[in-house]
């Protein structure tokens, strides 16, 4: 299994503002950190028009921490490719694989905010048919000399990217969460799959997506897993605890209101601002989706995904609150104490069943 | 006077020569280094802005340009997006240069709004478009004002991350660029576009291609509608892209000679045309020595 850190989005939120010229410079040492440590990736996230400046702009991101890093995966995670041009997404994965030496992994989503489809003009009604049209065009034109593309929303006729990626194929996943309609898509199209799993950490999203590989006709053995999942590793529980109420709480409490997520009112009609107490329980202290605390409890909670035959695990450990200091220390201590876990697994299966495919 | 470089990118297979050269030239002082947008074969580069950005941080002071964009092909929102990312890299070294209408197969208003959105989104917070080749956000009626216009005070301040589910008739581009806007510049080539920029303190530019006489013309003829317009000099900077190489043959679009006669060139275009700012055009890495131009030239321009 291969582990990514991230992703990160270079905000700068209102309870801890910060330069982002100065949070871009920090990425480029988490990074080059994250080769150090032992993970296999890094991987950044996108949001347009959010008041934190949300970083809209991964590839050119990743074309920097490209030149300050040599081995590690530059992951897109996700890219919200119906809010782009996908002939334009296809160009920069190709310029950036070339110039990272075929290092480039594009997660691509499909994106929710309503605010972000109104700015790019473009209709959010049919977001889901015209990510899965965009996605086969950048399929094919990263991998095709010369393609064309008779769609609903995109047309092209013997179109050419002249300047090639350097992997034969990049390798292209589907960044989706839970819903029924995004597994069997994926499936139905052999297309490698990554959720943030829901209550159950994700388990019961890929035996769907297995079961529906199956009756489509692609081997769920040669189809790609990739899981999202929030982790955060300190010494004690305590610590942990309390940097997830004060630091990371107060920035996921603004995205869930701000990016629409809940919609629910206030007796006088006012927009309600702060979220139910159950949900918040549920998001703090799920230890199954969402462990957090010492290596121990998170290796406990972590085990189960080694059964769900997960090619690469993009260990989410870094929120907008949070210091450069204090993102690196868990991602530190990860790479130490839990990482070794994943890793060894992996060792141990590839000897008894062979090596992956 | 400032002394950049440019490479005919589309003729150098070897990315990583080009970014050596860009170290080097920022080492050896050179003011600016200019990528074109192009797609003319293999070793083109598409995506100048994704390039640039690749080398911010290898470079401390050079200025990065993107040349040639153009305006068609992709959107103004994502191009005011990277533009701003290439800004915070590199600490306010961005800057963007764009097409004429005619290189693009549009007309020269596609442009112009262009640039008018791009600087308005990147200086200001909400803002709204309305154009007759771009709305943002694309909601915007038909009764929003021509251009750029701006939320009005209602009384009341709702942060953002109180909205909830919005459809916002005003929206901002973040992150904003490290400087309160990136250097802007258009091709003068096309009389239309000349006038505009002219109006509206939008730097100019001319490429190589154009020959020395013509592009002195074109700048002097820029200056005057600019002069009438009642806009200051200090508001633009002018920029002119030459061949050159020290001890080659001079033609229409190239300048060459000694060290002395290439001296000479530039100074006697600066005083005719209010050029403040030169870009070598080299085809490739091994077009001239970047080390003896640096150090036989560029003093006696700066003198």
């Amino acid at each position: 299994m291969e582990v990514v850190l991230g992703p990160f989005g270079m905000q700068s939120p209102h309870p801890y503002r910060r330069s982002h010229a100065d949070m871009y410079e920090d990425l480029i040492t988490t990074a080059q950190k994250a080769e150090e440590f032992g993970y296999d990736g890094i991987a950044l996230t996108e949001h347009s028009f959010w008041y934190d400046g949300y970083c809209p702009s991964l590839q050119p991101t990743l074309a920097s921490v490209a030149q300050h890093t040599s081995r590690i995966k530059l992951v897109t995670g996700a890219l919200l490719l119906p809010q782009h041009d996908p002939l334009k997404v296809a160009e920069e994965a190709a310029v950036l694989d070339r110039l990272s030496h075929g290092r480039l992994v594009l997660g691509l989503g499909v994106g929710y905010r309503p605010e972000e489809f109104h700015g790019h003009g473009v209709e959010i009604g049919r977001m889901g048919a015209r990510f899965l049209e965009a996605y086969e065009v950048v399929r094919r034109a990263l991998t095709q000399e010369t393609f064309s593309y008779e769609g609903e929303f995109y047309q092209y006729h013997n179109v050419s990217l002249k300047t090639r990626p350097w992997q034969q194929e990049i390798p292209m996943w589907v960044c989706a969460g839970f819903t029924e309609w995004s597994i069997k898509a994926a499936a139905r199209r052999g297309w490698s799959y990554c959720t943030t799993g829901d209550m159950d950490g994700g388990g019961a999203i890929f035996q769907r997506y297995d079961e529906f590989a199956e009756s489509f006709g692609h081997p769920p053995e040669k189809l790609k897993r990739a899981l999202f999942r929030d982790v955060f590793v300190m010494p004690t529980q305590e610590e942990a605890d309390i940097i997830m109420e004060q630091d990371y709480w107060a920035a996921m409490n603004d995205q869930f209101f701000g990016f629409g997520f809940l919609r629910e009112k206030n007796p006088d009609g006012s927009q309600m601002t702060e979220v139910p107490p159950p949900m918040k329980e549920m998001m703090l202290n799920n230890r199954l989706a969402r462990p957090r605390g010492t290596p121990a409890m998170v290796r406990e909670h972590l085990a189960p995904i080694l059964d769900w035959n997960i090619d690469m695990l993009i260990a989410r450990m870094n929120w907008a609150n949070f210091t450069l200091e204090r993102g690196l220390r868990s991602a530190e201590v990860f790479a130490r104490d839990v990482m070794p876990m994943l890793r060894q697994t992996t060792v141990e299966k590839q000897t008894f069943e062979g090596p992956a495919q | 006077m400032r002394v950049g470089i440019s490479y005919d990118i589309q003729t150098t297979a070897d990315w990583e020569a080009i970014l050596s050269d860009i170290e080097a030239a920022d080492t050896l002082g050179y003011d600016s280094f200019w990528v074109s947008e192009s797609r003319e074969n293999g070793s083109a580069c598409s995506v100048p802005a994704l390039f640039l950005t690749s080398a911010a941080r290898r470079t401390r002071n050079i200025q990065l340009r993107i040349g040639g964009r153009t305006v068609v092909i992709h959107s103004a929102i994502r191009l005011a997006e990277e533009v701003a990312v290439l800004d915070l890299f590199s600490r306010g070294r961005a800057g963007i240069a764009f097409a004429t209408s005619g290189a693009q197969s549009t007309v020269p208003g596609h442009v112009h709004e262009t640039i008018e959105f791009v600087r308005s989104a990147w200086s200001a917070d909400e803002i709204r478009y309305r154009g007759e080749h771009l709305r943002f956000p694309s909601h915007t009626s038909d009764d929003a004002p021509l251009g750029v216009s701006f939320p009005e005070w209602q009384g009341d301040y709702i942060p953002q991350w109180e909205w909830g589910p919005a459809m916002p008739d005003f929206l901002a581009i973040t992150p904003k660029p490290y400087a309160t806007a990136p250097p802007t510049y258009v091709d003068i080539s096309e009389d239309t576009t000349l006038e505009w920029a002219a109006n509206h303190g939008v730097s100019p530019f001319i490429g190589a291609d154009m020959t020395t006489d013509r592009a002195v013309e074109r700048m002097q003829q820029y200056r005057a509608v600019a002069d009438a317009a009642g806009r200051s000099r200090y508001e633009v900077e002018a920029v002119l892209e030459r061949r050159m190489g020290i001890g080659s043959e001079s033609d229409d679009c190239t300048l060459g000679g000694s060290a002395h006669d290439l001296v000479c060139a530039l100074r006697e275009i600066t005083s005719k045309a209010s050029i403040a700012h030169f870009v070598w055009r080299r085809g490739n890495t091994e077009d001239g020595d970047l080390t003896q131009f640096a150090v036989d030239v560029h003093p006696l321009l700066q003198a």
